[in-house]
């Protein structure tokens, strides 16, 4: 149980990015594959913000007096590198989004629907 | 002379000014681009002749805390071959652009060179961050510019986007492990900590996602589906910039992180992973082979050549011996243009035969080319020849090197796939040949028109350019590829 609760994080992170991947491969609707692929995102932003988080830290910024002849102990700080990195991939996570968003509209405007077996049998048709 | 950076920042800073331009002079896009991408080539090409290894920090920031690019010939090189692709598909769809799609030219431009960007970016890039942030921005680009097309193109586009993105999330996911365990995402620092992890768990998990990652970018066979889909039904200016580029500079990627970080001991030393990746790309290249061999239309045949193409690439990492090596990387700057080649080839085939910019493209249609457009056919001929590997040219020097070192390492299987697909291609040439020369019943119902010579041209500098390939081949391997093997 207690190993349990110290990995939680990452038991989380398993199941979402699973979660993600099963909406993305099984869900016949174009619109949850795109949910899909948010949550499988959103996983990988939880994975690396566990990475920074350490116990009893505090934000990453140095006090103004405390300058080079302090001795600065890293283990009250959390690492700041994941966070930035993940501002980074949020951000293209959301044009992603925003792209899959743009290309579902289209494709409902062309086939009036968006379950993906539909559209298939509306190409074949044809 | 000439900064590194300036290589990523021209093709970044004209999309803006393509954007800015056309709200009113949409006309002159096109050669802001044009004008943009031989800027590059120009300094890529400088760079290739004069100066060796560079290193650039973004910013000021010492290369540990800040991102580094950090510039080698074999990467100049690789800048200047898919720079020089681009031009050529550039100047050959112009027309097609100015007709299909006149009102979308202004983001078809802007597009194209932030995907010119990206790939720069990720020749260039020492920084394993960075190096995802230009995957994404290559990958935008390219699923919004494949959405260009037919009936199908949508929806082959927006699969392409949830494979793709689910591909460049497990190279996050693999880049998230390795700075778990080095604390760094610069290459050399990450590379220099590794090699003491001799066998950390954590860094077998994270080259498992980074394979998986990367393969999907590649198209390597398993996680190739999407490929011939999103580039069968894109428009074709579109579909010949990024076959001939895009699966090429993940190839680099691959080998940039494989040898760089990794080591190539990493997998030929490591006898079950080596087996294992040895039987999915000879899958790879014997599927592939398949694959083209029953295909009835010839720009779907077209892309699962590429599939073939980049197993060959891939299996000259895995045998990992040096000559392979070189092999695959001497692979990857020709097949650049043999893929460019083949797909002006398609572009001219679909003018010639309809109106519209996308159609079916069959065998039959062939007979018509030839009756119209001998110069064409003759040039689909010639580089359908350096696809089988005729002695002289640039697909015979990396078959050739590819076999025999895959007989000395004693992998059998890449061997024989090798075989197998070099007698695909032979049976898939016939069959062009026979469909080119001889009539068929099919073949009298279109009307066709007639291709004016600056839509061939390209075409015939591609082969001058592969015939170049093979004449300084010698000089290539020894100034450029040889420098970085050993740096790495």
């Amino acid at each position: 149980m207690e190993i349990f609760l110290e990995q939680i994080n990452y038991i989380v992170f398993l199941i979402l990015m699973l979660i993600g991947v099963y909406a993305m491969m099984i869900k016949n609707n174009l619109m949850k594959k795109v949910i899909g692929l948010i949550i499988f995102q959103t996983s990988i932003i939880l994975y690396f913000i566990s990475l920074a988080y350490k116990d009893h830290a505090s934000i990453p910024i140095l006090a103004h007096h405390s300058g080079a002849d302090h001795h600065i102990d890293i283990s009250h700080y959390d690492n700041p590198v994941p966070h930035a990195l993940m501002l980074t991939a949020i951000v293209v996570g959301v044009a992603t989004t925003g792209l899959a968003l743009a290309l579902i509209q289209r494709i409902y405007e062309r086939f009036n629907t968006l379950e993906e077996d539909q559209i298939i049998k509306i190409l074949k048709d044809k | 002379m000439f900064d590194i950076v300036n290589l990523i920042i021209i093709p970044l800073f004209a999309t803006i000014v393509v954007r800015i331009v056309g709200l009113k002079y949409r006309n002159i896009t096109f050669h802001i681009t044009l004008f943009s991408l031989l800027l590059v080539l120009f300094i890529a090409t400088f760079n290739l002749f004069n100066i060796d290894v560079v290193s650039y920090v973004m910013g000021g920031f010492s290369a540990y805390k800040g991102i580094e690019l950090v510039g080698s010939k074999f990467s100049y090189a690789l800048i200047s071959a898919i720079t020089l692709a681009a031009l050529l598909s550039l100047i050959n769809s112009s027309a097609v652009i100015d007709r299909h799609f006149n009102l979308k030219k202004v983001n078809y431009y802007s597009l194209y060179l932030l995907a010119m960007s990206g790939f720069i970016g990720l020749c260039l890039t020492n920084d394993l961050f960075n190096l995802y942030v230009f995957l994404e921005v290559t990958s935008l680009s390219s699923y919004a510019l494949l959405s260009l097309g037919n009936k199908r193109s949508y929806l082959s586009s927006f699969n392409y986007l949830l494979i793709g993105s689910v591909g460049a999330s497990f190279y996050l996911l693999s880049i998230g492990y390795l700075y778990s365990i080095t604390g760094s995402l610069n290459f050399t620092e990450v590379s220099n900590i590794i090699i003491n992890l001799d066998s950390s768990i954590i860094k077998n998990i994270a080259f498992a996602f980074f394979i998986v990652g990367i393969f999907i970018k590649m198209a390597v066979f398993p996680f190739h589906f999407w490929l011939p889909n999103s580039y069968h039904y894109a428009i074709n200016p579109v579909s010949s910039l990024f076959a001939s580029v895009g699966t090429k500079v993940s190839a680099f990627i691959f080998i940039k992180i494989l040898l760089g970080i990794y080591g190539i001991t990493f997998i030929t030393q490591n006898y079950d992973l080596h087996l294992l990746l040895e039987i999915l790309v000879s899958l790879a290249i014997i599927f592939g082979g398949c694959f083209a061999l029953i295909q009835n239309r010839i720009k779907r045949l077209i892309t699962y050549i590429i599939v073939i193409e980049i197993g060959y690439i891939v299996a000259g990492m895995i045998i990992g011996t040096d000559l392979s090596i070189k092999a695959s990387m001497y692979h990857i700057i020709s097949d650049v243009f043999i893929t460019l080649g083949l797909f002006l080839f398609v572009t001219i085939l679909s003018f010639i035969v309809s109106d519209k910019h996308t159609v079916n493209l069959n065998y039959s249609q062939l007979y018509q080319c030839f009756k119209k457009s001998k110069l064409a056919s003759w040039g689909f001929i010639i580089i359908m020849l350096v696809v089988i590997g005729l002695p002289p040219t640039p697909g015979f020097i990396s078959k050739w090197l590819l076999l025999t070192s895959a007989y000395s390492a004693e992998s059998y299987i890449i061997f024989g796939s090798l075989i197998f697909s070099s007698i695909v291609t032979v049976v898939i040439f016939f069959r062009i040949l026979e469909s080119m020369l001889f009539k068929t019943e099919f073949s009298n119902e279109l009307t066709v028109r007639k291709v004016n010579f600056s839509m061939v041209l390209p075409l015939y500098v591609v082969i001058f350019i592969l015939a170049i390939l093979s004449i300084y081949s010698n000089e290539l391997f020894e100034n450029v590829i040889n420098p970085f093997i050993e740096r790495i």
